[in-house]
């Protein structure tokens, strides 16, 4: 019996093409976010108040499993919005953002935001070239969220804990949710919003102005 | 669930690695982290139904879980198996997860014969 030795990547393939997304976004000083929460959270809310009341430049792409929905909504705030329809996919690969960048004008840019498929489990695995992973939580969906999905947040540098409007309505422990997010990501910055309400963007637009 | 898809690089990489071998390998190594977000025994069903349908039905799928392993800003680096539980030498979290976040091929095994 003959050994092989590899200790390959089994992402080397996805890995490859994210390494030149990101080339080309620094080249572009682009800045990329690819956002990150189950369906429903509030992810294309979040982009669309961002969009409304933040001056820059930005463009959208948008991974549904099906429709363009949410692209549409983006377009609706004036902001270039392009939709990955994955068909079955549970998340987006580097290789559906390159082909979509391949239309996108990105020296005009000062941030690309990506809105990944809704789910905590599979985009976390999946590297696009982005800056920062953004995981989105929302009240509703109980305050375990950290516990049992570390894998997304050891790789998220920002966290949104979004519909805190619903605070009174849903029983919550905001308090051990950014406990949580820190132990697994000490650097981690956390963002207390509601996207429909429009309150708790300051510091996200603060954070925003400071990475630009 | 996209252990499908991790499995179909993991096959092209062994069998481009065993080049004109490809048709006597015999197992393939593979390292799952902790924080990898890769079901172990999906990902497992996912390689068997993968070398069966290249007819490597003999091939055998060896799995190794790897816990995270994490740097302490104290110096100090230890296995993780909970992200949950503080440094064991100085109680803290100010730690970087540095390894166990990925899917690794270690290995190939094919038959030796010069045939
Ligand atoms: N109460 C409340 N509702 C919100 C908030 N943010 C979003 N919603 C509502 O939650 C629903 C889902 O919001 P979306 O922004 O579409 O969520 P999403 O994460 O983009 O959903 P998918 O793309 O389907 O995964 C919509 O009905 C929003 O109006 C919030 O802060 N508070
Ligand atoms: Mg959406
Ligand atoms: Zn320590």
């Amino acid at each position: 019996m003959a050994k092989i030795d590899l200790r390959a990547s089994a992402q080397q393939s996805n890995d490859a093409v994210a390494a030149r997304n990101r080339d080309l976004f620094g080249r572009n000083g682009v800045y990329v976010m690819n956002f990150i929460g189950s369906p429903g959270c509030g992810k294309t809310s979040i982009l669309e108040y961002t969009a409304r009341h933040l001056d820059g430049n930005f463009a959208a792409i948008i991974g549904d499993v099906q429709t363009a929905f949410d692209a549409e909504r983006i377009r609706d705030c004036g902001v270039e919005a392009h939709a990955i329809e994955t068909g079955g996919g549970c998340h987006l690969n580097a290789a559906q953002i390159a082909s979509t960048v391949a239309n996108i004008a990105l020296d005009r840019l000062d941030f690309l935001f990506i809105e990944n498929v809704g789910n905590l489990v599979c985009p976390s695995a999946f590297d696009l070239g982005e800056n920062i992973k953004v995981a989105v939580l929302s009240v509703p969906e109980g305050d375990e969220k950290v516990r049992k999905y570390p894998a997304l947040f050891v790789r998220a540098d920002v966290v949104f804990i979004n519909k805190m409007d619903l605070l009174d309505r849903c029983p919550y422990d905001a308090e051990r949710v950014k406990e949580d997010a820190l132990k697994v990501r000490p650097h981690v910055r956390i963002f207390e919003t509601s996207a429909t309400g429009g309150t708790g963007f300051e510091p996200w637009f603060e954070f925003l102005r400071s990475v630009r | 669930m996209h252990e499908l898809a991790l499995s179909e690089n993991i096959v092209r990489t062994a069998l481009d690695a065993s080049g004109e071998k490809r048709d006597r390998i015999t197992a393939i190594g593979v390292e799952v982290g902790a924080l990898s977000a890769v079901n172990v025994s999906s990902l497992e069903f996912c390689l068997r139904m993968m070398l069966d349908e290249r007819g490597l039905e003999g091939a055998e799928v060896r799995i190794t879980p790897v816990p995270a392993l994490a740097q302490c800003e104290c110096g100090s680096r230890y296995e993780a198996r909970d992200m949950f539980s503080p440094c064991p030498e100085c109680g803290g979290f100010l730690r970087e997860v540095i390894a166990g976040k990925d899917v690794i091929i270690q290995y190939v095994e094919v038959e030796n014969g010069e045939d």
